[in-house]
């Protein structure tokens, strides 16, 4: 600080009387301290005076300056805008002032060193004033703040609010999106909150709710929340609840002023906002979904009746037909055994047709009473140990003569399944036999597997035997159908038309699995679980 | 009362005409675009809420005033209103981003925009006249309209409570077109001022006439 | 110096035409200098008798000095058009140029005045 030491008082002796005596230099000093750069310029554009300020930021000694123009300090640096500043300053007392938005760049003066990465230059804000020092003399005051943070916060502040700017527009839209989805969904959503106030939050619910609505619909969805309150909404007439409220399940029944009723499914969710409960009611149309039950229920009763008629003619008739086929069977027999070799050969030829056609048609009578009982008096189902069964079949088929011993081969972990016990035995009686018969006598094999699924069990009957063509695999479990004539295997072909209707009410299936002259494989698949029966 | 020949008045206003040309020009160079000007009219009012000027009072308005004082004394104000004022400042300073108001930055911006104007204006004047004018650093107001005067009208003595002082009105309008930006330049000067005024106008005439 | 012109000033402003005039006047005595103040006034003038300068404000109420000086042009083409004024912005001293127009601008002094018709007339002789 040149101008401030020289005078500075050094002891107290020397210590001013007053301020008159020492204001100048006070003056001086406080100009060289302002944290402002300040310069004053003279008639002839010489530089009078240049402050500390000035002498940091531009790197240039005031007894380097003094006398000189700002052009010969800085050369071509200085913009005409200064230069004209100056000039109109000078020649008209016009004071002027230099933004640094407008002027990117003024003096060449050096930014503080945090700014120095993103600014090369100092960022000014200038002042420039005519100074009248007498009547003739007329200088120019030019002061030089330096606004380098203020424009990095103005960047900064620009450059958030083009984020944000960007968020709200994404916000909007997304908003946007998201009312649009709610308005366009079929369903009618409301939202409830905690004071029960239904708010209607798209056009269908508008619809519903609006004028042409139902008038009702409110007050019913009110019953229907939970905890609403000390004072319950009077519950909605019968008619207008079509589901008992305690299985989950709440369909109602909406009245609109214009149209037909509509049954409505409602689901009740809820959510919490701003430290608030609501709910949000769902309002789904059921009318086809209510149509399409209807249809259903009416064709499953027309089914059932026809076939407990079925099953009621079918029993009826072999039941019926019993007695004068037992009448028949019985005179015939008698024939036989009393008129044996004492008619000619051809009567007897005769007599033991009839005779082999009433015992078939015992056969065929006590199957098919046999199938409509399937239904009509089967027993309680029960745990059944496939193992013992299938040695009940082996000892009644041993007994029959039927099955030479060693050929009916088992799996060693045959399961405990869930059934009539009665039936089992039946069905894979009839399987195992079936196998036995339409094989060859001298190497026929017959193998018992199970295979557990994760709701059923499978099991397999497998034989050698003669096959089934493909095109044959639906209809042999059709009542009466044989695929060979009656002399080449024995059989009524109500067989496998039983099996299936006893795996049918075990809730099971069966199917066959066979190429002529590879043998056969009847899966039989029974539930493990009959809760849904 | 104002006692001011019709030569007199036309010179004020060719004076006032000269210097808001060439504020325009400089206007124009700013913004580069070509500035329209209107004729500038000039009007004698009691109040400054009695000019016309004034039709939305309560319009909100960037200004940037500087006063004169020395020969005469007054305010030279240019005045637009405050959505224009973003908008100028939007194409000088050709900033992606607006902000909703102002920023600091951009006031300064703007009241520079007022100083080169003003000083175009008065300097011109003080040219033509051949006497310099004294006139302060701007200053940057934002308001109503009919809150544009009262704290810088001239301060009169008590005694003149009942006789308001007469102002001169000098509005002379400009737009910018492509931006649907337009503002008004006002001299605002009390009536020992437009005596001052009128005697120099005559010795100019005087003298150029002679 | 040659001999005398006809002048007609077309401003709105009456200070303006009574400084050119009296400039002219002074730096060239015997010239005739008419005034009009605005340009249906000028186009009266200019059809009743011939000028050989014409010297128009910009900014006039009516038509501005731009639209009078292209009319003037195309009816007086022997005519030197001359426009006089304050708004000395880039654009309209372009406009004057393309139509064949001098450019002084505003203010008028003796020295602006002298300097530009004794350049015409030198260039005439």
């Amino acid at each position: 600080m040149p101008h401030g030491d020289k005078n500075r008082p050094d002891n107290d002796a020397q210590l001013p009387d007053s301020p008159a005596t020492w204001s100048g230099d006070l003056y001086l000093t406080l100009l060289e301290t302002a944290d402002v750069g300040i310069i004053t310029i003279d008639q002839d554009r010489k530089i009078l005076f240049w402050n500390n300020w000035m002498e940091k930021a531009s790197g240039q000694k005031t007894a380097s300056v003094t006398g000189k123009t700002l052009a010969d300090v800085f050369g071509d640096a200085i913009p005409t805008r200064l230069n004209n500043a100056i000039r109109d300053c000078l020649s008209l007392g016009m004071p002027a002032m230099i933004s640094p938005s407008l002027n990117k760049s003024v003096l060449p003066l050096r930014p503080l060193p945090q700014f120095a990465e993103k600014f090369p230059q100092m960022q000014q804000s200038i002042r420039i004033q005519p100074v009248r020092i007498s009547p003739n003399v007329l200088l120019c005051s030019i002061t030089v703040r330096d606004v380098t943070l203020a424009v990095q916060r103005d960047q900064l502040l620009r450059r958030q609010a083009a984020e944000l700017a960007e968020l709200v527009t994404k916000t909007r839209r997304s908003e946007d999106r998201t009312r649009a989805i709610l308005q366009n969904t079929i369903d009618a959503i409301l939202v409830a909150s905690e004071d029960g106030t239904l708010e209607p939050l798209n056009a269908r619910a508008q619809e519903l709710c609006g004028p042409q609505g139902d008038p009702e619909i409110k007050n019913i969805i009110r019953f229907l929340l939970p905890d609403s309150g000390n004072n319950p909404p009077p519950k909605p007439p019968s008619d207008r609840l079509l589901t008992d409220l305690g299985t989950g399940v709440i369909e109602i029944l909406a009245c609109p002023a214009n149209g037909h009723n509509i049954p409505l499914e409602v689901a009740i969710s809820h959510f919490t906002a701003y430290g608030r409960y609501h709910y949000i009611i769902t309002l789904r149309d059921i009318s086809q979904r209510k149509r399409h039950e209807m249809e259903i229920q009416n064709t499953m009763q027309e089914l059932e009746n026809s076939n407990a008629e079925l099953e009621q003619f079918a029993y009826a008739a072999s039941h019926d037909l019993q007695e004068p086929l037992r009448m028949v069977s019985s005179y015939t027999q008698l024939l036989a055994r009393r008129y044996r070799d004492k008619l000619d050969d051809t009567a007897d030829e005769f007599i033991h047709y009839a005779v082999d056609g009433t015992r078939r048609m015992q056969r065929m009578i006590d199957d098919l009473l046999t199938l409509s009982r399937v239904g009509r008096h089967g027993k309680p189902f029960q745990s059944v140990a496939l193992a013992g069964l299938f040695d009940a079949i082996e000892a009644n088929l041993k007994r029959a003569d039927a099955a030479p011993a060693g050929n009916i081969m088992r799996a060693p972990d045959l399961p405990v399944v869930v059934g009539d016990p009665s039936q089992l035995l039946q069905l894979f009686q009839n399987l195992v036999s079936n196998g036995l018969k339409y094989s060859n006598p001298e190497q026929a094999e017959v193998r018992i597997s199970a295979r557990e699924f994760d709701s059923f069990w499978r099991i397999s009957v497998s034989d050698n035997g003669i096959g089934i063509d493909p095109q044959y695999h639906a209809s042999i479990f059709e009542i009466f159908k044989r695929l060979h004539g009656y002399g080449e295997y024995a059989g009524t072909g109500i067989g496998l038309a039983l099996c299936k209707k006893i795996v049918e009410r075990h809730g099971g299936n069966i199917h066959v699995e066979s190429a002529p002259d590879e043998g056969s494989t009847f899966h039989v698949d029974l539930p493990k679980d009959h809760s849904v029966l | 009362m104002i006692d001011l020949s019709d030569l007199e008045r036309d010179t004020i206003t060719e004076l006032i005409n000269i210097g808001v040309g060439r504020a325009a020009a400089s206007l124009s160079e700013m913004v580069d675009q070509s500035v329209e000007l209107t004729v500038p009219s000039i009007s004698f009012v009691q109040r400054f809420s009695d000019a016309n000027l004034i039709a939305a009072p309560s319009e909100v308005v960037s200004a940037v005033t500087q006063s004169f004082n020395g020969p005469f004394n007054g305010d030279a104000l240019l005045v637009f209103p405050e959505r224009r004022s973003l908008e100028l400042v939007r194409r000088l300073l050709q900033v992606d981003v607006p902000l909703d108001s102002l920023s600091d930055l951009e006031q300064e911006a703007l009241m520079e925009v007022g100083n080169i104007i003003l000083n175009a204006c008065l300097g011109s004047i003080s040219n033509v006249l051949g006497h310099p004018i004294n006139c302060s650093m701007p200053v940057f107001r934002k308001c109503e309209t009919r809150d544009l005067m009262p704290d810088i009208s001239p301060v009169h003595g008590l005694d003149e409570e009942t006789t308001a002082p007469f102002l001169l009105i000098l509005h002379v309008q400009f737009m910018l077109r492509e931006n649907d930006i337009d503002g008004y330049v006002l001299f605002v000067m009390d009536l020992d001022s437009i005596q001052t005024l009128k005697q120099m106008v005559q010795r100019y005439l005087a003298h150029a006439l002679s | 110096m040659s001999h005398p012109r006809s002048v007609l000033l077309v401003d709105d402003s009456k200070f303006a035409r009574l400084l050119v005039k009296a400039f002219i006047e002074s730096s060239f005595p015997g010239w005739s200098v008419d005034e009009a103040a605005d340009a249906s006034e000028a186009q009266i003038k200019a059809d009743s008798q011939s000028y050989d300068y014409f010297i128009i404000d910009f900014n006039m109420p009516g038509k501005n000095g731009l639209e009078l000086g292209a009319d003037i042009r195309q009816q007086h083409p022997h005519a030197v058009v001359a426009l006089l004024t304050a708004n000395i912005q880039q654009d309209i001293q372009k406009k004057a140029d393309l139509l064949g127009m001098d450019f002084i601008a505003k203010p008028p002094t003796q020295e602006k005045i002298t300097a530009y018709f004794t350049g015409k007339e030198s260039a005439h002789d």
